[in-house]
Parts: structure tokens; C-alpha cells; sequence
């Protein structure tokens, strides 16, 4: 048991174990963050940082192990149960009413009364002001939530669980949104919390930040525990060292023949700003699979929206085969060979409940038409070629698309955007949730694509992919590239770009 | 349009953060002198108590409608529950002024029963309140119906006073709207229970994480909104002076119209039930000049339903973030010819 300063800690994790359908998320964990400790919690994707979270906040339930707060066992089942424990979750969405007042939302649901009934509202606005200012922050309790910046928000939300007594809080990639000057304002406010004798544990990818202002930081790989040590005793270096260690399986294509030192650039982007882009500038080649490597924040989610017009861009340009690129909306990107195939397939690309078929036929639907009136046999036939080529399993197009597996889905998804013939496919984390048999099969495809003269462009979190698969990295932060690599370079040294 | 369009966006002032009950009066302001000016009489004694004795039984059934749309639900039974209280009180009142309290406590109880179905329907078994309320409204309308198919029964002296009497020179429906907004004014802004029925409508998920009891709160709203329209019910008997078993089908459409010309967001979360009286007295002004005018009740009818359907395009958040994303992209770019293509391209929407 860890007993650092000779007291309990606040929180701690002993042999915590969870598995989800047979896979293990979290493998015999022990933690703990001491009172008056800053305590950041850092490992890849798939590492089991949001299960730890989430078992310490109430959401998930371990299979084993158990969690002590301050020294006593607790039986924490419900997130209710682990507010009672004073352990407060800020999730990366605020829970904030954006049209309420900033003191109705750090007391909502514990309003204090006072007579009839009523609101004592004079006493919420003067104790909301006195838990923000122990937290240092000017804020206005009369101010509307809606009108205050992201990073303010955060501090509200943090107030919130003050006024709830909390005394460990808990927050998944607080600063993920944040401008690194907001960073310190965070941290300012945790600062405060941590001296009043609260524990903060968080998630967090960018190790400058951790190593400039937390206290001690633990490092999780594959759901073990893979390092815990103050942040003065550690270094960089180490903590990436910890990270790696996943082995290279031997599911990826061979490389590219070249090609895309050569080819002419398909796709370019020069100076585009829009959503969390700021000036980026890269292009991608034909016969190219280029992969991009970030953190969340880096800019890379918001890459793919910008480029097919789902975000407007507010400055810079777009050509496709040299040719500036109209987007105002998906559609239009898609009228000009550029195709986006989503990383959330239920929610923002397949239709669950339509068959098969109708999900690959349904973008083409137009180009084949007559007077509105679908060419069913000419569907038939590209789809059932599509079916085959990619070898979608089970090969019967009038199968509702729900019941496919993730990686069928996948295929579909991708028969869908080959049938439109595009210059440039755009994939947003292709192989997320999906097994390890089906990804081989994508990445295959991924590779085909390139081959024939198509550019590929692969958003991906999942470093190993990056590695294993693209022919070019470009590593985001901060909206914009960092750093240019070539593919199958160390992990290590991707990691060192992106962190 | 350049003024529209500086409303509404989101200001911090007081007169910004109260915007949409800056427009409904002025937009009553406005229908005010058209209509003072336009019809004869329309200023007259007479005519102004005749108005507010009629906007009296819209005026209860739009506040109940107003705290069921703010926790993002709705209810389309208010007008079937009306006539069915207008109908059950007439009846057994029956012109007996000894009657009337135990009338009012069966009406107002009726309403909240009905409502309290609703509110069980919508939390316990989760029917979408739409399908709930349409379901209560055809059985609401069925046993007005059956109770009596003419209209029947009477109203007593006293109830009568309240639609057309006065209370020391003033014309008696004021004190009852003072009342009635005052009371919902204060039980929606200043109480636990009305913070967390905005609360309920911004966020449902956000409400239930901040330990809000949302199902009570939301099966409350549909007992407020039942108790409110079967009082609502009890003036409209005021008014007519026998219980009419259609007389209530026409308030579910104009109690969408008065919320929705007061600025109360139909996806819950926003607005101020001041914005539902504004509402109130626009639709109470409008009504009267229409009948000045003679304009028919059929006429008045598509009216009103274009109104409905008006009002929700234009406080659609959809309609104001286009035209927020138009004049962004216009603005940049307005010298390059793809700034202007793109502006053209999602303009018209």
C-alpha cells in the first residue's frame, strides 16, 4: 500500500481487472493519488486509461479488485454511490446547461432554500462566488454558461463539483480543447483544489504538460500497470519507453512500390485553416498512402471534416489534381472524387437497418437513375462485384446492414465509396473496434486502392496502424504538421512527434 | 434583415439576454396601433373588456403548455381536457353558485388526472409525449362527447363575474392574469422545482448526472399542464356560459401560437412565460380584429395554422444557423467569386 506523507491515500485502485466480451481491458491495476496530489494518467489507445476512469467514477464496475477511499473500502456501483465518496467525474462533454447562469449550474440539483420554498438565490450567487474564488477565478456567477469560453466552462464545472463537496475529481483529457495558455489557467484552478487538500487524477497525451504540472504520473499499456513515479523522477523519455512495447503483428500489406515519391499530387492543402486547422499544409500523392498521427486536440479529427466541407474553412486552399476544391458540403466533395469514410459507422455512415446493397448503392443512386426511378439491375450488378471484390461476409446483399460484423460493416461502408470511383479516399480510424482478422482484410484494401492510382489519406490514432501501414507519416499538433516521417520509423520516434 | 439578424444572435446585455420578450411586445405594440388604426371601436371600453375576458381561458391553457414545452415535451390534450372540463362543470354546476368550489376542485382535479396519465405514459412507459397526448386527446374528446353531444349545462353567476365582471373598476380577467402569470412567473424562476424544469429541457442527460428526479419533475409538468387547462376549461364556461363539447379544440393550436410568438424554444431549455403572456395578447388582439374585420372562422383557422407553421421556420435554430454560416462565409471572402458561389449555393435553403 502506498502511503506517501505518511497519510492515506485519497483514492486507490488495488488489482482491479476488467474484461469486456473476453478481451481484458484492465489487468490487475494498482494506483492511488494522494490528497493534495496532481496526478496524470498516460498511455496509448486501448491502454485502459477511460476504464480505469470509469471504474473509479461509478460507470463500469470491475470484475475484481477494489477501490479505497481514504483508507476504507467502499462499495461504489453507481456514479451516485461515488459521488457520496466525494468522487466527482468532468467528462470531456461539460455537463453545463448552457443557458443557465453560472450559479444555477454549480448548484443545480442542491439548490439552497430559502423561504417557501423559493430559491435562496442570493445565497447561491455569493456561494458560488466564494468557490470561485478559492479557485482563483474571476468568473461571473451571473454570467450565462453559453457565453463563456470552453475553458472557463471547465472551471465552472469544477466549481460544481466544489459546491458538492467533491475531494477527488476525476477528469478524462481535461485539456485536450485547450489552448496551452488556457492549460495553465487549468491548472492554476487545480492548483488551488490540490492545496485545499484535493486529489485530482487525469487523463492526458501531451507529456510536456504533464511534466511541467502534475506531481506524479502513471503509465498504463495494454491494461497493466506499466509505470508510476513522481514527475520530478521521471523523464520523457522513460514515459515513452513505458508506452511502447505492443509488438508488430504481421497483419499489414507490403509497402508501396514508390510510387509516391513520384506521383503528382491528388489531394493538397496549402495554409487551410477551419475548425481546429490552423494554416495546415500537406498533399498526398497519387499511389500514396499517407497516414496522420496525432493526439485528440492535434487537429486531426477535425482534418477529414474540413476537407469534404463539413467545416468551413476560413482561410488557406484545397486542390484536387490540381484543381481548387468547391466543398460546401459532403456531397460536393464526393461530386469531385473525394471520399470520407467515417471512423463512427452506425452513427454517421451506414444505415443499420437498410439492407446490404442499398447501403453501397445509395450514393451512386443518383448517377444511375431514370427520372428518379432506380436501375435495379444495373445496382444489382456493381453491388454483388463490389461484394466480391471485397469479399464481404456474408455475401447476401439483402442483408439488413445491423447484422453484419464491425468489419463487414467497414467493407460496405468502403464498397459504398468505391462505387462512386473517387481520386481520393479520406479514412477516419478504419479500424476502430473492429477484430483483428477483418483489419488485415481493410488494410489489404486500403492497400489495393493506392495501388490503382488512387491517393489514400489515413487519420488514425492507433500508432501502430500508422507505422505498420502508410508509406508517409505527418504528424499533427496544435492544428497544424509537425513533423514529416517515413513509414515503419520507430514507435518511439512517432510518439516523440505527437506527444 | 440586417435587425433580425442582430437579435438573434447572442448578446450579454439585459436587453439581449431578454430579447425574445422585447419582440413579442413589440411585435404586440405593433398589431396594437394596425389595429386601432384600421377598425373603429377597436379602443373602445367595451372592446378591451370583451378581449380580456376572452384571453382569459387561452391565457391558463398557454402556461400550462408553456412549462411542458420548457422541459422539451409537449401536450396536445390541453384543448380536449378543456372541453371536457368545460363540459363536466357545466354540468354539474348547472347555474348553482353553491357548486362552484366543488366544481373548480372536480375540474382542476380532472385536468391533473389526465395529466398525471400523460406524465406516467411519457416517464414510466417512455411513449414519445407526442403519441401520449394525441392518445389522451381523442379520449378526452370521446367523453366530453359522450357526456353531452349539444352543448348543455350552465355556468353559475359567480363564475360568470370572473369572464365579465369588475373588482373595484377594474375589469376582473386582469386580476386573474396578474395572478395566474405572476404565480407561474415565480414558480418557474424562483422555486427548485422551475430551475429544474429548465434544467430538464437544456439537458435531460446533464439534469439526471446533477441528481435532478427527472421523471418527477416531467410527469409534474403534465399535471401542472392538465390542472392548468381544466381551470382553463372552467373560464372558457365563464365565457360561453353553457359547456360546449368542441368549444376547447381550438386552444391546442393557439397555445403553440402564443408560445411560440412569446419565444419559448419548442426543444425546451429557453424562455420566459412573460413571452407566453405577450403571446397571449397578441393572439387576444388578433382574434378580436379578425372578427371586427369579419373575416370567417374558417379563414381564421388557415390563419392561425400558417402562423404555427411561420413562427417555427423562423425560430427554427436550423434557419438561424444558416444564416449565421451564410454571412460567415459571405464576409470573408466577399471579393472572391467562391465566397459568393458557395453564399448562393446554401442561401436559399
Amino acid at each position: 500500500m502506498d502511503r506517501r506523507n505518511g497519510q492515506a491515500p485519497a483514492i486507490e485502485a488495488q488489482g482491479l481487472s476488467k474484461a469486456f466480451g473476453g478481451v481484458l481491458a484492465l489487468s490487475d491495476v494498482e494506483m492511488s493519488v494522494a490528497p493534495g496530489e496532481i496526478h496524470a494518467l498516460v498511455g496509448q489507445n486501448g491502454a485502459g486509461k477511460s476504464t480505469l476512469l470509469r471504474i473509479l467514477a461509478g460507470v463500469t464496475r470491475p470484475d475484481s479488485g477494489r477501490v479505497e477511499v481514504k483508507g476504507h473500502e467502499t462499495r461504489i456501483r453507481t456514479p451516485k454511490d461515488a459521488r457520496r465518496y466525494g468522487i466527482r467525474m468532468i467528462h470531456q462533454e461539460l455537463n453545463l446547461m448552457p443557458d443557465m447562469t453560472v450559479a444555477e449550474n454549480t448548484f443545480l440539483g442542491g439548490e439552497p432554500r430559502g423561504r417557501l420554498a423559493m430559491i435562496d438565490r442570493r445565497a447561491m450567487r455569493r456561494r458560488t462566488a466564494a468557490i470561485l474564488e478559492r479557485l482563483g477565478s474571476q468568473i461571473d456567477p451571473m454570467a450565462l454558461v453559453s457565453d463563456l469560453p470552453i475553458q472557463d466552462q471547465q472551471i465552472v464545472e469544477i466549481g460544481k463539483a466544489l459546491a458538492a463537496d467533491a475531494e477527488i475529481l476525476i477528469l478524462d483529457e481535461p485539456t485536450a480543447a485547450l489552448e496551452p495558455s488556457h492549460v495553465r489557467r487549468l491548472f492554476e484552478v487545480l492548483g488551488r483544489f490540490r492545496d485545499g487538500g484535493g486529489a485530482a487524477l487525469y487523463v492526458s497525451h501531451r507529456l510536456d504538460e504533464i511534466f511541467e504540472l502534475a506531481d506524479r504520473l502513471t503509465v498504463l499499456r495494454d491494461g497493466r500497470l506499466a509505470m508510476s513515479s513522481p514527475t520530478s523522477e521521471s523523464s520523457r523519455a522513460a514515459v515513452i519507453q513505458a508506452m511502447i512495447g505492443r509488438e508488430l503483428t504481421q497483419i499489414f500489406p507490403e509497402r508501396g512500390r514508390g510510387v509516391h515519391r513520384t506521383g503528382a499530387a491528388r489531394l493538397e492543402l496549402e495554409n487551410v485553416s477551419g475548425g481546429s486547422l490552423r494554416a495546415a499544409t500537406m498533399a498526398v500523392h497519387r499511389g500514396e498512402l499517407l497516414g496522420i498521427s496525432g493526439v485528440e486536440g492535434s487537429g486531426m479529427r477535425d482534418l477529414p471534416r474540413v476537407i469534404i466541407g463539413d467545416l468551413p474553412i476560413t482561410n488557406g486552399q484545397l486542390r484536387v489534381d490540381g484543381r481548387p476544391l468547391r466543398v460546401g458540403n459532403p456531397r460536393g466533395a464526393l461530386r469531385q472524387g473525394v471520399v470520407y469514410v467515417t471512423s463512427d459507422r452506425r452513427r454517421e455512415g451506414l444505415f443499420a437497418i437498410l439492407n446490404t446493397s442499398a447501403n453501397i448503392a445509395i450514393s451512386t443512386l443518383e448517377a444511375r437513375a431514370r427520372w428518379g426511378f432506380v436501375d435495379e439491375p444495373a445496382e444489382r450488378e456493381t453491388v454483388n462485384d463490389l461484394i466480391e471484390r471485397l469479399r464481404i461476409s456474408p455475401p447476401d446483399p439483402d442483408r439488413e446492414a445491423r447484422l453484419l460484423s464491425g468489419g463487414n460493416q467497414q467493407k460496405a461502408l468502403l464498397a459504398r465509396n468505391l462505387a462512386t470511383e473517387p481520386t481520393v479516399f479520406i479514412f477516419d480510424e478504419p479500424t476502430r473496434g473492429i477484430d483483428v482478422g477483418s483489419r488485415a482484410e481493410i488494410y489489404a484494401m486500403m492497400r489495393r486502392i493506392v495501388d490503382d492510382g488512387a491517393a489514400v489519406i489515413m487519420i488514425s490514432s492507433d500508432q501502430t496502424e500508422v507505422l505498420g501501414l502508410a508509406d508517409r507519416i505527418l504528424a499533427m499538433r496544435r492544428g497544424a504538421v509537425a513533423t514529416e516521417l517515413q513509414g515503419g520509423v520507430e514507435e518511439r520516434e512517432l510518439l516523440d512527434a505527437i506527444l | 434583415m440586417g435587425a433580425g439578424l442582430s437579435l438573434a444572435q447572442r448578446g450579454t446585455g439585459a436587453l439581449a439576454r431578454h430579447r425574445d420578450v422585447v419582440l413579442v411586445f413589440s411585435m404586440f405594440a405593433l398589431v396594437v396601433v394596425v389595429a386601432s388604426l384600421s377598425l373603429s371601436g377597436f379602443t373602445s371600453v367595451y372592446n378591451v373588456e370583451g378581449m380580456l375576458g376572452a384571453s382569459l381561458p387561452l391565457a391558463l391553457a398557454a402556461i400550462g403548455q408553456t412549462v411542458v414545452v420548457l422541459t422539451g415535451g409537449i401536450d396536445l390534450s390541453i384543448g380536449s381536457v378543456m372541453s371536457l372540463t368545460a363540459v363536466v362543470g357545466a354540468l354539474y354546476i348547472d347555474g348553482e353558485n353553491s357548486r362552484l368550489l366543488t366544481g373548480i376542485l372536480i375540474c382542476v382535479g380532472l385536468g391533473a388526472a389526465i395529466g398525471l396519465v400523460n406524465g406516467l405514459v411519457v416517464t414510466f412507459f417512455r411513449v414519445n409525449p407526442v403519441i401520449a397526448t394525441l392518445g389522451t386527446l381523442s379520449i378526452g374528446q370521446g367523453l366530453a362527447l359522450t357526456a353531452t353531444e349539444v352543448p348543455g349545462g350552465s355556468t353559475s353567476p359567480t363564475l360568470r363575474e370572473v369572464v365579465y365582471g369588475h373588482v373595484a373598476g377594474v375589469p376582473a380577467p386582469v386580476f386573474v392574469l396578474v395572478v395566474a402569470f405572476a404565480v407561474a412567473y415565480v414558480v418557474l424562476r424562483r422555486t427548485r422545482f422551475g430551475l429544474h424544469v429548465y434544467a430538464l429541457g437544456g439537458d435531460e442527460e446533464g439534469a439526471r448526472l446533477s441528481e435532478i428526479r427527472t421523471d418527477l419533475v416531467k410527469t409534474s409538468v403534465y399535471v401542472i399542464s392538465g390542472a392548468c387547462a381544466g381551470l382553463g376549461g372552467l373560464l372558457l364556461l365563464a365565457r360561453l356560459g353553457v359547456g360546449d363539447p368542441v368549444a376547447g379544440q381550438f386552444y391546442l393550436l393557439l397555445t403553440v401560437v402564443a408560445i411560440g410568438l412569446g419565444g419559448i424554444y419548442l426543444f425546451g431549455g429557453r424562455g420566459s412565460v412573460i413571452g407566453t403572456l405577450g403571446g397571449v395578447a397578441i393572439l387576444a388582439v388578433l382574434g378580436n380584429a379578425l372578427n371586427a374585420a369579419d373575416i370567417g372562422a374558417y379563414e381564421q383557422d388557415m390563419i392561425y395554422g400558417l402562423l404555427v407553421i411561420g413562427i417555427l421556420a423562423i425560430g427554427s435554430p436550423i434557419l438561424r444557423r444558416r444564416i449565421r454560416e451564410w454571412s460567415a462565409a459571405v464576409k470573408p471572402a466577399d471579393a472572391g467569386t467562391a465566397g459568393a458561389a458557395r453564399a448562393g449555393e446554401s442561401g436559399p435553403g
